[in-house]
């Protein structure tokens, strides 16, 4: 237990000094904050284009905003973090292999199993710190202006994305045992999305796809209930899990 | 005035965030004496002239040396 703490720490400490954190938490601050600015903003952005729509025969009415549109918004903007998440930490194992610093310490008895989980683990608390930040703002300026009232089950919209987002990195850490690259790992990142993706043409398997995660407007609008999800989150987990067991079965049996 | 009291909530944490960027940005130009390309006093420029978010932003990417 002890290397697995000390390493973690290492890593922990990696982001920090390579100022990874703090390019992270700005980067989520903005988007935390965009979405209700954008929100905020339509009415005035309609008024702009509502002169030119007169001229061809359009005409505006009032456009009411309210927090729906912001929480919309989120969903809109939340996917776009998430690739630049996993293009910004792409280079987690990667850039052990081309440097080769894995090797001393796996010589010196550091387990390999302990490297894997203690990489994950800071992925993970990054992951976990950003992604909440960017809800907790988007949610405290809602609740500031609109007091939340035409949304339901926030919480569990944002804790599916959450999920979908540590489903997608699982991707990331196998992808990059696999390939030993950057360009690898966020190719295969993005083919197993477009497995989803391709998976949820077929309407047998729709309500067990993870992908049905992210679809978290539908759960806040109450179009969905949230026992709809329950299955593509046992599947999403047993995905996560069979990932981590794959990842470390290569690992063990990869030359660095 | 009315439209920018309401905006108020999304100017005062910006305005925040963009100082401490820039903070950052000329304490790193300042601790060290060699960039990727440039020199100081190009960066403290750029960075302090395009201190909305821009000139951080472009140091970091283009002017910080690789460890």
């Amino acid at each position: 237990m002890k290397p697995m703490i000390a390493f973690s720490k290492k890593e922990c400490m990696e982001q920090i000094r390579t100022g990874k954190l703090t390019v992270l938490m700005i980067l989520a601050f903005l988007f935390g904050i965009m979405n209700p600015a954008i929100a905020k903003l339509t009415p005035w952005l309609m008024d702009m284009v509502s002169e030119n729509m007169e001229n061809s025969g359009l005409t505006v009415v009032e456009v009411a905003v309210n927090d729906l549109v912001s929480w919309t918004q989120y969903y809109k903007n939340i996917p776009m973090f998430l690739v630049i998440f996993i293009i910004f930490f792409s280079g987690i194992l990667a850039n052990e292999y081309q440097h080769g610093t894995l090797i001393n310490m796996l010589t010196k008895g550091l387990s390999r199993v302990t490297v894997l989980a203690a990489k994950f683990i800071s992925i993970f608390v990054l992951w976990t710190l950003s992604y909440w930040m960017i809800y907790l703002i988007t949610y405290a300026y809602n609740e500031y202006f609109w007091q939340n009232a035409t949304t339901i089950n926030l919480f569990l919209g944002g804790l599916c994305y959450y999920l979908f987002g540590l489903l997608m990195i699982s991707m990331l850490m196998l992808g990059s045992i696999l390939t030993k690259n950057n360009t690898g790992a966020i190719l295969f990142t993005g083919g197993v999305y477009v497995v989803f993706l391709i998976a949820n043409f077929f309407t047998k398997l729709e309500s067990y796809n993870p992908i049905k995660l992210c679809d978290g407007t539908s759960l806040i609008t109450g179009s969905l209930i949230p026992a709809d999800y329950i299955k593509s989150i046992i599947v999403m987990s047993i995905i996560f899990l069979l990932a981590c067991i794959l990842g470390v079965i290569c690992f063990n049996k990869k030359q660095l | 005035m009315k439209d920018i009291n309401e905006f108020l909530p999304f100017i005062i944490p910006l305005v925040v965030v963009q100082f401490v960027l820039l903070a950052i940005a000329i304490r790193h130009i300042l601790t060290h004496d060699t960039y990727k390309r440039g020199n100081r006093t190009i960066w403290l420029i750029i960075s302090i002239v395009g201190m909305q978010f821009i000139g951080p932003i472009l140091y970091f990417i283009l002017g910080k040396e690789d460890e």
